[in-house]
């Protein structure tokens, strides 16, 4: 029996041998691998005016990070290549590098502006084919080019990718920012009916990279930059929950601050060709700093004077914005054609950033006040 | 031989194994199918769709009325002869065969596409015949008990594309029933195909214990089946919307992608460690299903057919080229294998309704070796 077993043995060993023997190339040791933390990606002109794609790569330098007494900047290489497509990109890349490129450890891919005012389309093709590349990255717009974003040196990091990548994340803690835009939600965005993908657009001001406002795009073209204030205002229209603070204020020394968290219903409905939108925002405010509303917290009428206040403010604001929206912008950037097309049906070709910059528009606010800290200090 | 009783199949194998026929690798890729065509209504062409498996399990209760504990191909052979009845039950092996050899390229392209990109398809297709060969050699008890821990795997895999709920937007399941009855009707035919399979009910009751359950329990099987179809073209939905699901050739892997765990850069690595149990069973049951047939046809030993089969899946496997192609051959031939089995399930559910003698345990009949005896 032993003896019938052994052959057995030897067969399988045999076959699964020259199954599973792979080519050398396959097994590399880490410090032959260029590990991508970001990625950017540029469209350039050429001296004779033509199209290309200019990609580059801020990879983790192993053989650096064994020596603590350089600078962390050392740790990170960028590495840059000008080809006709992205993956040309690729393959010219190789040629100037030691190390085996591979992807899907990405944590942030930052797109150029002229790309992105150029079009995305095949960009998100090209992530949605490749099995490994990692669809949890964050996608940012720049200003200028992505390449000078991903050389820049920000101090305590091994390079700027992994400080936008944290930058991105915290984002949702405030500015009623949702955490939303990275690579899975371009594809459930750009390409769907009634959607409109937006993107954190970052610059560097005063050699300190900053998110100065949102790209807003129409399918997959960026259509234009709105800075922070709007783009405070459309993030609590647009998103179904967020985190900000809004102020009342008077003059320098009174004002009320409060810590603000949004919940957004809409409702819609049709009378002849045009649409009607209602747009309920509940508030829920944490007063944190009062200085204008004296004894706020004794009397019950005070509370709602404040409420009443802060509602107005928004309800402006938001008006304001949509005023804008309709007639500058004239992108559906709330989604709202999202929910038209849930209730009146899909697929019937009609363009719904013309709908909705053509249809009425209301926003309910509605404040609460639901805790006051946990005291106050105002001096008679 | 006698049947040993501690050797039969107990009812969750039995639900286990008839699931693990008809949920295979097909379950990943059919919502980009179905949603193409039916929209945001496609979990409604799954009903439609249901009413094949039913039907067929309606067919095994006339037949198991009269002859329980009885295989088709016995029956076929008590009513139509020798010689044509053999040669029903040689059309019944094919398409076992012939979806053996799509799903070792199926998972082929999966794997390598997802997980082993350095392995050739031959490579691959080697690996799976091998296996195939030495599981289907073990008999039917060791599969049951793969199918058992195959289904709780599925279950697992499964569950995790329920994260749409949370992270997706019901909105994209709206608006309801808005979808033209023409296209729903087409869905629905393209969902029927999903369930075939099932008819490996009719190959298995020899080895039920509990031979009065086996209506029972297959329609169980079917409502797991539903329910699983069902979540995993709504989870999707939820997730993408009816514009971005046909985009993906294996969209429910897309939603399971989302969620993210701290210190795992990316969930589907783990989902990848576990799908070849998946369609290992699969393909385990086809094999065996063909390898019964061809073994009551011809006689002779079970495992000698387990071997002999090997190269007759293993060389056509080869030949799908990639993913696109499989599926558009598939798309022109299951409706083909679809209508042969309907035909000749009704057939032989007439003939029983005609000729068959209520409660007539045929000897001659009832001569069919268990393979699993003496193992």
């Amino acid at each position: 029996m032993s003896e019938k077993y052994r052959i057995y043995l030897i067969i399988v060993l045999v076959i699964g041998f020259f199954i599973f023997i792979t080519p050398e190339s396959i097994t590399v040791p880490a410090e032959k691998i260029d590990i991508i933390t970001g990625l950017g990606i540029d469209m350039i002109q050429n001296e004779q005016g033509e199209n290309k794609i200019q990609s580059s790569i801020s990879v983790y330098n192993f053989t650096a990070g064994a020596d603590s007494e350089k600078s962390s900047a050392s740790k990170s290489v960028v590495r840059v290549s000008i080809a006709d497509t992205l993956l040309d990109a690729r393959e010219r890349r190789q040629l100037s590098s030691n190390r085996k490129f591979v992807s899907s450890f990405e944590k942030v891919a930052i797109i150029g502006e002229n790309l992105a005012k150029n079009g995305l389309n095949s960009t998100i093709d090209f992530f949605f084919y490749n099995p490994f590349s990692s669809d949890s990255a964050w996608v940012v717009v720049c200003k200028g080019q992505a390449l000078d974003i991903l050389q820049q040196e920000v101090k305590g990091y091994p390079d700027s990718a992994r400080y936008i990548d944290g930058l991105i994340e915290q984002l949702q803690n405030d500015n009623f920012f949702s955490s939303e835009y990275n690579i899975l939600h371009m594809y459930s965005g750009i390409g769907a009916e009634g959607k409109c993908v937006v993107l954190p657009y970052i610059e560097m001001v005063d050699n300190v990279l900053t998110v100065t406002g949102m790209a807003l795009f129409k399918k997959d073209k960026m259509v234009r930059k709105i800075d922070i204030p709007e783009a405070r205002i459309m993030n609590m229209l647009r998103e179904k929950k967020g985190n900000g603070i809004l102020t009342l204020q008077k003059d320098f020394k009174h004002y009320t601050s409060s810590y603000i968290q949004t919940q957004k219903k809409i409702s819609c409905s049709k009378s002849g060709d045009k649409y009607n939108f209602t747009i309920n925002l509940e508030l829920k405010t944490e007063v944190m700093n009062n200085t204008l509303f004296k004894d706020m917290e004794k009397h019950d009428s005070i509370i709602a004077e404040y409420e009443q206040a802060l509602q107005q403010q928004v309800e402006y604001m938001c008006q304001e914005f949509i005023k804008k929206m309709q007639t500058d912008y004239k992108i559906d950037c709330l989604e709202l054609g999202e929910i038209a097309c849930a209730k009146y049906g899909r697929g019937t070709g009609v363009d719904w950033n013309e709908i909705v910059c053509n249809s009425d528009i209301k926003v309910n606010v509605k404040v609460k006040v639901e805790r006051f800290g946990r005291g106050r200090y105002t001096i008679q | 031989m006698k049947t040993n009783r501690s050797n039969l199949l107990t009812d969750t194998e039995f639900v286990a194994i008839i699931f693990g026929i008809i949920a295979g690798t097909g379950i990943f890729a059919m919502p980009s199918g179905v949603v193409a065509i039916a929209k945001q209504d496609a979990w409604i062409a799954v009903f439609i769709g249901a009413l094949y498996p039913l039907y067929i399990v309606l067919m095994a209760k006339i037949i198991s009325n009269k002859y329980p504990g009885i295989a088709i191909m016995d029956l076929s052979k008590l009513f139509f002869g020798k010689i044509l009845g053999n040669f029903l039950n040689f059309l019944f092996a094919a398409q076992w065969i012939f979806y053996a050899t799509t799903i070792i390229s199926g998972a082929s392209n999966i794997l390598i596409t997802y997980a082993v990109w350095f392995m050739s398809p031959q490579q691959l297709a080697l690996v799976f015949t091998l296996l195939l060969v030495y599981g289907a050699s073990k008999g039917l008890n060791t599969i049951a008990k793969i199918n058992v821990f195959g289904f709780w795997v599925f279950i697992l895999v499964l569950a995790t594309s329920g994260v749409a709920f949370i992270k997706g937007n019901l909105l994209n399941l709206q608006p309801v029933f808005s979808v033209d009855l023409q296209s729903l009707l087409k869905a629905g035919i393209q969902t029927a195909y999903p369930y075939t399979s099932i008819e490996m009910l009719l190959i298995l009751p020899p080895y039920l214990k509990n031979k009065d359950k086996l209506v029972k329990l297959s329609l169980i099987t079917v409502c797991i089946v539903i329910f699983v179809y069902l979540w995993a073209i709504i989870t999707s939905l939820v997730y993408w919307g009816p514009d971005i699901v046909p985009k993906a050739f294996w969209p429910i892997f897309f939603v399971s992608e989302s969620i993210q765990l701290i210190v795992i850069s990316n969930f589907k690595f783990i989902l990848i460690i576990l799908w070849p149990i998946i369609y290992y069973r699969t393909l385990l049951n086809n094999y065996y299903a063909s390898v019964t047939i061809m073994n009551n046809i011809a006689g002779g030993s079970y495992k000698v057919w387990c071997i002999v089969l090997s190269p007759i899946v293993l060389f056509p496997s080869l030949h799908y080229q990639n993913e696109v192609a499989r599926r558009n051959l598939l798309d022109h031939v299951v409706p083909w294998i679809t209508v042969f089995l309907i035909i000749y399930v009704t057939l032989i559910a007439v003939m029983v309704l005609i000729k068959g003698k209520a409660n007539c345990p045929l000897q001659d009949v009832n001569t069919h070796i268990a393979p699993t005896e003496g193992e």
